[in-house]
């Protein structure tokens, strides 16, 4: 069973090497084997996207990291308000604190099994667990439009938020599944998680920022 | 937003309303009569000599049609269902790739279905809720001519409805699951060894080891071994992961 260590820009220094490692074998991945991203010079593999607002789950075993995600809130620039505004029809392109824009989903290659038991599966129930505790009401973003079976199947509440397109090749769409209670609990039981799997290590940062003016009130 | 994709949107809305099953396809066949389709099943794939009709999951293919296709074994030669043993991707039957086409058999299943009304069709490949190389197959009684957002419309309606059916066919009662220790017999036996091998592996007599094969068998309603580790896998008894590493202990 994976350990997902929640990684922000406060505690980032405590997990460089692992966090190096795992975008250097991203790397290889994406740009090197399958040419989907340009080679970096430093190989590692980053997007505009990766900035000190984003909270990163690093899912290990042992010292290694084997997979990951992606959170940043909708408040901020995220690759669908950026890249697939276009593909929100049904609900609209969300800007909230509570829905937090979900990439970059990985699992090295070799971890990749198949069966809902598998990493992705566990990697799943961390990313729910942890927008449950930080009072996230909804996260997603831009998937193959497989992957919203995978998440359907835990027994999640997926709402499309327009149609799939065609993306390099792949049917992909924008969707977002509902947190709660409820929903980690079917995901546990169908990805056979027993346990809670977030750790959070030195500091941490809440996802959703206490706003620092009362709304009422403040333009008079 | 259009009128069709709004009561696209409109039916994942009602998916998870429907209790029954039946209910739930009566109104996708509703949605989808506006594409031009009129019957649907959803079934997994069968490998080797294995017959289909026991991985169907629920079929609004014409009856008569459906008994003839299971009977003459049909999905080995069809070029559609051959088609989705190569790409994950969804297809309309008319555009089947002339490699599965041409083959054997395969004019003439094609013809055959026309005949029933089943001339065209659009399939929607996906993985059960199992992790089983699964389809759920749109049929039509004339050509289709589906636009890129109605392929998207139908792509999404497959999902959603595939899901819902594996969800709701879940909470029957199953036969019991495999115990730690056969498991680890299936596994084994299926990397090739003896039952007399199994029990020096795993340091139980041979009889025992006979035991937990008849087990197998009944718990998985199994014919043979070859049979035990196809249904194993497909109710995610085992994991091919599993599987390869059993086999991979050989060398």
């Amino acid at each position: 069973m994976i350990k997902a260590h929640v990684v922000n820009a406060q505690n980032k220094h405590l997990y460089e090497r692992e966090f190096e490692e795992f975008l250097r074998r991203r790397h290889d991945y994406y740009a090197v084997a399958n040419r989907w991203v340009p080679i970096s010079d430093d190989g590692l593999e980053l997007d505009p996207f990766d900035t000190p607002e984003a909270t990163y789950l690093l899912g290990m075993l042992e010292d290694r990291v084997v997979t990951s995600a992606r959170l940043m809130p909708t408040t901020i620039p995220n690759l669908v308000s950026e890249e697939f505004p276009h593909m929100c029809e049904n609900i609209g392109l969300p800007c909230s604190p509570e829905w937090a824009d979900w990439t970059r989903t990985y699992v090295l290659p070799e971890y990749r099994g198949v069966g809902a038991t598998g990493i992705l599966g566990q990697m799943f129930c961390a990313v729910m667990e942890y927008c449950l505790d930080e009072g996230i009401t909804h996260t997603g973003g831009v998937l193959q439009q497989f992957l919203i079976k995978r998440w359907l199947d835990l027994g999640w509440k997926v709402i499309p938020a327009g149609m799939p397109h065609i993306l390099s090749g792949d049917w992909c769409l924008v969707a977002y599944v509902e947190v709660n209670e409820a929903a980690l609990h079917s995901g546990r039981v169908h990805a056979s998680v027993d346990r809670p799997l977030l750790i959070r290590k030195g500091t941490q940062l809440p996802f959703i920022k206490p706003s620092r003016t009362p709304e009422i009130g403040a333009v008079s | 937003m259009g009128t069709q994709e709004k009561a696209v949107f409109e039916f994942i809305e009602r998916v998870d309303n429907h209790i029954a099953i039946d209910d739930l396809l009566d109104d996708l066949l509703q949605v989808v009569g506006d594409y031009g389709i009129e019957h649907m099943i959803y079934t997994g794939l069968p490998v080797g000599d294995s017959s289909i009709d026991p991985l169907v999951k629920t079929n609004r293919f014409p009856q008569a049609w459906w008994d003839r296709y299971v009977e003459r074994d049909y999905a080995k030669k069809d070029a559609v269902c051959q088609q989705v043993y190569s790409t994950m991707s969804p297809f309309a039957w008319h555009e089947v790739d002339p490699r599965f086409s041409s083959r054997d058999g395969a004019f003439q299943i094609a013809g055959e279905a026309a005949e029933h009304g089943l001339a065209d069709g659009y399939i929607v490949p996906v993985f059960s809720r199992d992790e089983w190389l699964s389809a759920l197959s749109f049929g039509a009684p004339n050509k289709l001519k589906l636009t890129q957002k109605e392929r998207g419309a139908l792509n999404l309606m497959a999902i959603y409805t595939s899901s819902a059916i594996e969800r709701r066919q879940q909470r029957r009662p199953v036969r019991g699951r495999l115990s730690a220790r056969e498991r680890e017999v299936l596994l084994w036996t299926s990397a090739g060894k003896s039952c007399w091998d199994v029990s020096v592996i795993l340091g139980i007599s041979e009889q025992t080891v006979r035991f937990h094969t008849a087990q197998i068998r009944a718990k998985l309603n199994a014919a043979n071994t070859t049979h035990a580790v196809a249904r194993a896998l497909q109710q995610g008894e085992i994991t091919l992961g599993q599987l390869a590493e059993s086999l991979g202990d050989m060398h």
